[in-house]
């Protein structure tokens, strides 16, 4: 899927079963064809130093659900236009 | 020495010298007494014995004339007894046996004479008897009896001579015995007067001098001070007495220091137990504080379930109804906007209850620039607008000129004026009035801690004086809960309370019921910074490179102000943008159809089909649902607009240089692919519906292994 599709940026949640999101952010940096894809992390709990954590392992930035929706929006326009403008 | 022995041995001093005294004094006597004794024993019989001798003489003598020349035979028995007396003398004279030679031949010569002067005169009387011739025995007498008496007298002063010369020798010495006992005598009295002082003083000065210390000891002790030694050497019992008291100074020294010790433990001891009350009394009072703050929890809680049911309530009841009911169209859409209305509450309850912990907690990520006032007021009366036109509210807003710059969150700002303004209005009667002011207000003395002062005031129903400090607690809806007033979070004036003092301001109220409330901020001034440091704007750059890219891009601006459809066309023109203008809503319905512009800008408020209206035919028309939209309006409800797939809002006034960099973005950004990866189902749809609103193509995941299939 992800080789078919090769999105510009993925929303990945943190707390899913089988394999968390950490782990798929792992997996993904760990492959140098999708390394470059921009992951934006989505969690529905506060997580003390998350955002810290997030950045360090790769993600772009972290998302908390409980937050207005908008918020999710514009960090999304605002890191693909970021992209255009480099 | 013991005081008794030294006394004893004074005393005896005194009586051995008083023996000796008498003993010289007897031995004296004794010596006169033996001079006494020879003069009575030799001289004084020995000169009588002389004396009766010659008297004996001469008496035998004259009657022995008498009878010769009388013959008077009575004078014959006179001279016969004297004769006899002469005779007794001698003897008892002689029967003392002389001693010494000398004397023995003065004695014999004196026997001598005597027994011759007797026998010359026994033989005169012999001879008268026989009647010799008195002349003739005259004669005779002359021859024999004359020479014998003569010598006898003479021997007799002879020897009373020897007497008295003895006698004078004698007295010499008794003189001479006298004078020396005398002298002696004085000697020894004034000897012994003298020893009797030396050994007084010494006596008294080794009792007197360890008493005198001892006294002076006492009376130092009695003046405080225990650290006073007599140490005396002496083993009497003043030394005795005074190394008592040594002991007793010292254990009461140490005593006095122990009880020093003690003082200063208990000192101490009492120091520690004000300590521990200060600290039970710290203590009860923070376990009132946590009491107290227990009870707000659960109020808290109890508030806080309340206010989050309520909306709930509202929702799950509506939502029941539509899905139980066939209502008509227009009454679903009614409960809907209802459904959506309340839910938009219980987000916003729950955002301003995290906000407020997060503050609470210190977890809050500030943002904090150096900002004016000005259009954070600016933007925040936008985005009440709407609600105030809902109730033809007018809000006014005087600018004050060179308003200095603070430091805040610009976004927390806005929430704060934003929050001070919607409460303003929900607690003012229609048409009435709500003002807006700032001004500097200098501390005394101070120019450099001086206060940007912001204030809100309204016509309302005011606030009584003693809810002024509830109004900023949690859940406090200050007056009678009961009558119907406007609802709100009750978070809104905590929150903006937290921000305020985060940045060293103070937030308060002015109050008179039934008149109104006012509303103050204040926020300390930012230093100023010089113009000359502000950052250059590298516009002219920035200008040619969009001028590159942009070039040939489309863009409608809708407005139906013309001179904004002016000024917008202009700028945009200036950036090299082709530019399309539309009035109302049909008219850019009508050119965005036709022209398919890059980007459209549009108005909200427009006469009959409204911005938001038309946003919607867009996004739902697969022709131009691609094409970028940007807002542009005076009223804030990104909520909405996003919700129709608004690419991007901006509140007036704009900032020129924001607008143009927005616009830049829009209408550069090409179809991003976007997969969106999280096992909840429901949430994946609500993004994805959105996001593919805003122009994106977006595919989901529901886990991560289905990355890799």
């Amino acid at each position: 899927m992800i080789e078919k599709k090769h999105p510009d940026l993925i929303l990945l949640d943190i707390m899913m079963p089988v394999i968390d999101g950490f782990e798929v952010i792992k997996t993904l940096k760990a492959d140098p064809d999708t390394a470059s894809i921009r992951i934006v992390l989505m969690t529905g709990i506060e997580i003390d130093g998350g955002r810290v954590k997030a950045l360090s392992i790769g993600a772009t930035d972290l998302i908390n659900k409980g937050d207005n929706f908008n918020k999710l929006y514009e960090t999304v326009d605002n890191i693909l236009m970021d992209e255009v403008s480099v | 020495m013991k005081v008794r022995t030294k006394l004893i041995l004074g005393f005896s001093v005194i009586v051995v010298l008083l023996w000796g005294i008498g003993w010289f004094a007897i031995t004296s006597f004794g010596n006169l007494n033996s001079q006494f004794s020879a003069v009575e024993d030799t001289v004084l019989p020995g000169t009588l014995a002389m004396k009766d001798v010659e008297n004996n003489a001469n008496k035998t003598y004259d009657e022995t004339m008498a009878y010769i020349l009388t013959d008077d035979t009575q004078a014959r028995e006179a001279a016969f007894l004297y004769l006899s007396r002469l005779q007794e003398i001698l003897d008892s004279y002689f029967t003392q046996v002389a001693t010494d030679t000398e004397k023995l031949q003065a004695d014999l010569a004196m026997a001598t004479k005597i027994t011759d002067f007797n026998f010359s005169l026994e033989a005169l009387i012999q001879q008268k008897d026989d009647g010799v011739d008195p002349d003739e025995l005259l004669r005779r007498n002359q021859i024999t009896s004359m020479p014998s008496l003569l010598a006898l007298q003479q021997e007799v002063s002879t020897r009373i001579d020897l007497y008295t010369e003895e006698l004078t020798s004698i007295k010499t010495d008794f003189n001479k015995t006298y004078k020396r006992s005398q002298q002696a005598l004085y000697f020894s009295i004034g000897l012994m007067t003298l020893l009797a002082i030396i050994g007084a003083t010494i006596i008294t000065r080794s009792i007197v001098r360890p008493l005198h210390a001892l006294h002076k000891g006492t009376e130092i002790i009695a003046e405080g001070n225990l650290e006073c030694k007599l140490g005396t050497k002496a083993k009497d019992e003043i030394g005795q007495l005074s190394r008592a008291f040594d002991q007793m100074t010292q254990s009461l020294n140490s005593s006095m220091t122990s009880i020093d010790s003690l003082n200063s433990e208990i000192a101490e001891r009492k120091k520690l137990e004000k300590q521990i009350q200060k600290q039970v009394e710290e203590l009860k009072l923070a376990n009132d504080k946590l009491m107290e703050l227990d009870k707000m929890k659960d109020t808290f809680l109890s508030t806080v379930s309340h206010e989050l049911r309520t909306p709930l309530t509202s929702i799950k009841s509506f939502a029941e109804i539509l899905l139980t009911y066939d209502e008509d169209r227009d009454t679903q859409r009614e409960f809907l906007t209802i459904i959506n209305d309340e839910s938009d509450r219980l987000t916003k309850l729950i955002n301003d209850f995290l906000d407020l912990s997060k503050i609470e907690a210190g977890r809050m990520q500030w943002e904090t620039v150096e900002l004016s006032l000005t259009p954070v007021i600016k933007q925040a009366i936008n985005i009440t607008q709407a609600i105030a036109k809902e109730k033809t509210l007018e809000v006014s807003f005087t600018e004050t000129p060179n308003l200095p710059n603070v430091f805040c969150d610009k976004d927390r700002l806005v929430q704060v004026v934003t929050n001070l303004l919607s409460n303003a209005i929900k607690f003012n009667p229609e048409s009435g009035e709500i003002t807006v002011k700032t001004e500097v207000v200098a501390e005394k003395g101070k120019q450099d801690s001086s206060m940007v002062v912001a204030s809100v005031s309204d016509s309302g129903i005011g606030i009584a004086p003693e809810d002024f400090g509830a109004v900023f607690e949690k859940f406090k809806q200050v007056g009678d809960t009961l009558t119907d007033k406007p609802k709100g979070t009750g978070l809104g004036l905590p929150i903006s309370k937290e921000i305020i003092e985060h940045y060293g301001g103070e937030i308060w109220v002015e109050s008179q019921l039934r008149k109104g409330s006012t509303f103050f901020f204040s926020l300390p001034v930012a230093k100023r910074i010089e113009e000359s440091e502000m950052p250059e704007p590298h516009e002219e750059e920035e200008v040619v490179e969009v001028i590159k890219n942009k070039k040939g891009k489309k863009i409608l601006v809708v407005d139906d102000e013309e001179n904004i459809r002016i000024f917008l066309s202009h700028e945009f023109k200036r950036k090299g943008y082709t530019v399309f203008v539309a009035a109302n809503g049909k008219e850019a319905l009508d050119m965005a159809r036709k022209q398919h512009p890059d980007l459209i800008t549009l108005d909200v408020q427009m006469p009959d089909i409204s911005g938001f209206d038309v946003t919607s035919v867009l996004k739902n028309d697969n022709d131009t649902k691609d094409i970028p939209i940007l807002i542009l309006s005076v009223i804030e409800d990104k909520d909405r607009a996003y919700k129709l797939g608004v690419n991007d809002y901006m509140t007036k006034p704009v900032d020129n240089e924001e607008l143009l960099n927005k616009v830049n973005q829009l209408i550069s950004k090409n179809r991003k692919n976007i997969l969106i990866v999280d096992d909840d189902k429901s949430l994946v749809k609500s993004v994805r519906y959105h996001l593919e609103r805003r122009g994106y193509l977006v595919s989901a995941a529901y886990d991560g292994m289905q990355l890799w299939k």
